[in-house]
């Protein structure tokens, strides 16, 4: 992929993401406003969508923060689309499984959605360290 | 001048310094001193407050729950379970302990709170429970005693201070009212006759239910005096392995979180932890019933050391005797019992079987009809993880809707207005308090807690139990101003429940009085005390109407049971222009006298307002309350002892 074109993607997402997960914390912060007992009588739910809201937020931040070192770099190194791509399979599944963790719970244990966190935090892990290989 | 003004001047700050060294050492020393007694304080408690059962016993504390049952927590938290009994610190007390010294037959008893700690100013612990092993007598030696352990929150709350040997706790002789806001002596909250110098100790008494696995561990000398009194439990008040049973396997198992989800999906049973719900109605009934039963051990001696075997989800009988009248169950066993306790049946049981105290409910559970369905238990009504912590009632057994009963009694639920199957059933308006099952098959025939609490002995009403029995019937319960002989010809044309008894050879011919108001004024002090709660019930009180009331329930603010004079108190209270009476009128008889209480019952009779008709029945004659036919009567009440043993 071209550089103009992934930097141009990592622009996008992060201020798209930030716009999302801006409004979630509106949102969230509604919840805590009109006390809403779904919401704040459940210490999973709050904490997973607490985490979600977060984790959100900051890969957008990553996101631009990406998509600014590209927008810099003189050329892309061969590592840098398959770490763009495992940032954006990251910034969908990490908040996804949170805020589905979060939307269907054990009591202290969170729903199945869940499971998509560890994925999506396999792929950011992957993605910063192709990222690393890319910057030596 | 100028050099003795210079040396003036540093003699003045050497002396400045000097005194500002002396008031931070006195201050550091003032600290010192304080944290010294507080420590010393915090090892007071420590040492009286009953120790940890051992680990190898499998308890864990219902924190190590909160991690992973966070909702269940909470709602437990919020029961009135968990504050059954409280290591007391600063945010445990209700009682008031900037109070004036309360009155007492050995003196004073003075409070005090210094900082986060609770003092009172009693007879010596242990001089009390010598005096009321009859060792010692004369003036009582005073001493300040720390408060260490509280019990309830609900209704009231005792106070515990140490003495010896070992954990041993006595009680401080007040009780807080949370109701009436003040502080009631410890006979006056009980249904029994004045004794002066009885002592409340809890190690052998409260423990068994007030803490999760109590064990005694008490030992006994030669002299049978308590040698030794090392008293354990897994957890203080009513908490969750109480309930779930001892929780160390299950946290063991539970940190794979493979397990934890297997068990969510339903793959897997949740290991090594006790699930009342998915126990069986009786099984499950015999959780509550541990504890809300009248009940013994079959070896005392080896209840007095490690405490009742019974866990969780064991058969209860294996350790368990759960005591039944003799005229519903033998049980040969009971002799023995009746040896060391001839009053054991009746400071507990009605005549007739049935329980009449509170919390043995789970003895009114196992006499009523319904509990021969294997689905009838506590949880068909009850639940221990709702929203609403007083009775702990499910959703639809909370509203008067009867779907507590009609869950299975499905013909009486599946519609409502006159001429409804339920109408027909009961023969009242399908929307009155005479059409909710519990109120006639429900009495409030059991006392307890300065109230009357619903039998849980499912019944149908009838005359007899109260001729023969004296325990107060379902319809006379509400309909207040009516007769026996009323209740017998309308049990008798309206669902054929016939009575063969002569009640014009009794006395209790129709009109000729009142049965409520027979209990209030001539009955035994557990008769007077059901008819005065009675009397403030807003189900009765809207059938019998209030008007003729209050000069019955003034009367019985003399009462010689101080418990009948704090519940008649209440019900007056109740009544319109009654409210504002102060609660001190409900005060021990025998500690001050009551020469202004004789006083203010003139002034109350004077003053109420008479409604105008005479019906000899509720004493209301043409000029008035018939004062002298009263006391005529009351003068000649049933004097029989009765010590209901709550």
């Amino acid at each position: 992929m071209a550089e103009g074109k992934l930097d141009g993607r990592h622009y996008r997402w992060g201020w798209a993401s930030l716009g999302v997960f801006a409004l979630i914390g509106l949102a969230l912060e509604t919840l805590h406003g009109f006390k809403i007992g779904a919401y704040l009588d459940h210490e999973t739910r709050r904490t997973m969508w607490r985490l979600a809201h977060a984790h959100g937020a900051v890969l957008g931040l990553v996101h631009l923060a990406l998509a600014a070192q590209l927008r810099g770099a003189a050329e892309l190194g061969g590592k840098t689309p398959r770490a763009s791509l495992a940032l954006c399979v990251a910034s969908v599944t990490m908040p996804l499984g949170f805020f589905l963790g979060g939307l269907w719970f054990y009591d202290a244990d969170p729903g199945l959605g869940i499971l998509l966190v560890p994925l999506g935090a396999v792929a950011l892990v992957y993605a910063c360290l192709q990222m690393w290989l890319d910057a030596r | 001048m100028a050099s003795s003004g210079a040396r003036v001047g540093q003699v003045g700050v050497a002396g400045l310094c000097l005194a500002a060294l002396a008031l931070a050492w006195g201050a550091s020393a003032s600290r010192f001193a304080r944290v010294a007694r507080g420590r010393a304080s915090e090892r007071v408690q420590a040492r009286a407050l009953p120790t940890d059962r051992p680990a190898s016993e499998g308890f864990v504390g219902s924190k190590r729950c909160q991690a992973c049952h966070p909702d269940a927590y909470a709602t437990w938290h919020q029961s009135w379970h968990r504050t059954m009994t409280q290591a007391v610190g600063a945010g445990t007390v209700l009682g008031d302990f900037a109070r004036a010294p309360l009155p007492h037959a050995d003196g004073p008893h003075a409070l005090e709170r210094r900082g986060e700690e609770f003092w009172v100013r009693m007879p010596e612990a242990n001089w009390l429970l010598e005096r009321g092993a009859g060792e010692v007598e004369g003036a009582a030696p005073f001493a300040w005693q720390r408060v260490v352990m509280s019990t309830g929150a609900h209704t009231m709350q005792l106070y515990w201070v140490a003495a010896e040997p070992g954990r041993r706790l006595v009680a401080f002789p007040f009780a807080w009212s949370v109701e009436g806001q003040t502080w009631v002596a410890n006979e006056a909250t009980l249904l029994r006759p004045h004794e002066p110098d009885v002592v409340y100790g809890w190690n052998e008494v409260c423990l068994k239910c007030h803490a999760v696995a109590g064990a005694p561990e008490v030992e006994l000398g030669a002299d049978q005096r308590r040698a030794a009194v090392g008293t354990e439990v897994a957890e203080l008040g009513i908490a969750c392995e109480a309930c779930h049973g001892p929780g160390a396997d299950h946290v063991e198992a539970q940190t794979s979180p493979l397990r934890r989800y297997l068990a969510h999906l339903g793959r897997a049973p949740a290991e090594a932890i006790v699930h009342p719900g998915r126990l069986d109605a009786h099984r499950s009934s015999e959780i509550c019933g541990q504890c809300h039963s009248a009940s013994i051990f079959p070896d005392h001696q080896a209840w007095l050391g490690r405490g009742s075997a019974y866990r969780a989800g064991d058969e209860l009988a294996a350790s368990t005797q759960v005591v039944r009248h003799p005229v519903l169950a033998d049980q040969p066993w009971i002799d023995g019992l009746l040896d060391v306790d001839p009053d054991y049946l009746s400071g507990r049981f009605w005549g007739d079987g049935t329980v009449r105290i509170s919390g043995r409910d789970y003895n009114g559970l196992i006499e009523s009809p319904c509990y021969a369905d294997v689905e009838f238990g506590c949880a068909s009504c009850h639940e221990m993880h709702g929203d609403f912590p007083d009775d702990q009632l499910s959703p639809f057994a909370r509203n008067d809707d009867d779907r507590q009963c009609t869950q299975c009694h499905t013909a009486l639920g599946e519609d409502e207005g006159l001429g409804s199957a339920l109408a027909e059933h009961t023969r009242h308006a399908a929307d009155s308090a005479g059409s909710r099952c519990v109120n006639c098959h429900m009495p409030h025939t059991v006392y307890g807690l300065t109230k009357a609490i619903r039998s849980h002995r499912i019944s149908t009403p009838s005359v007899e139990e109260s001729v023969s029995y004296g325990r107060p019937n379902a319809c006379n319960a509400c309909h207040l101003d009516r007769s026996l002989a009323w209740t017998a010809r309308a049990l008798e044309q309206g669902w054929g429940l016939g009575w063969e008894g002569e009640l014009g050879e009794l006395g209790l011919a129709e009109g000729e009085r009142s049965a409520a108001v027979d209990w209030l004024v001539r009955g035994d002090a557990g008769q007077r005390a059901l008819a005065a709660w009675a009397f403030g019930w807003p189900s009765a009180q809207a059938t019998a109407g209030t008007d003729w009331m209050a000069p019955l329930l003034v009367g019985a603010l003399d009462d010689e049971y101080a418990a009948v004079r704090w519940v008649a108190l209440r019900s007056l209270r109740t009544l319109p222009g009654y409210g504002a009476l102060d609660w001190s009128l409900a005060r021990p008889l025998h500690v001050d006298g009551a020469p202004e209480l004789a006083e203010e019952q003139a002034r109350l009779w004077a003053e109420w307002a008479h409604p105008g008709r005479v019906e000899p029945a509720l004493y209301l004659g043409a000029e008035g309350f018939e004062q002298a036919r009263w006391r005529h009567d009351h003068e000649r009440r049933d004097r029989r002892p009765v010590d209901l043993r709550e």
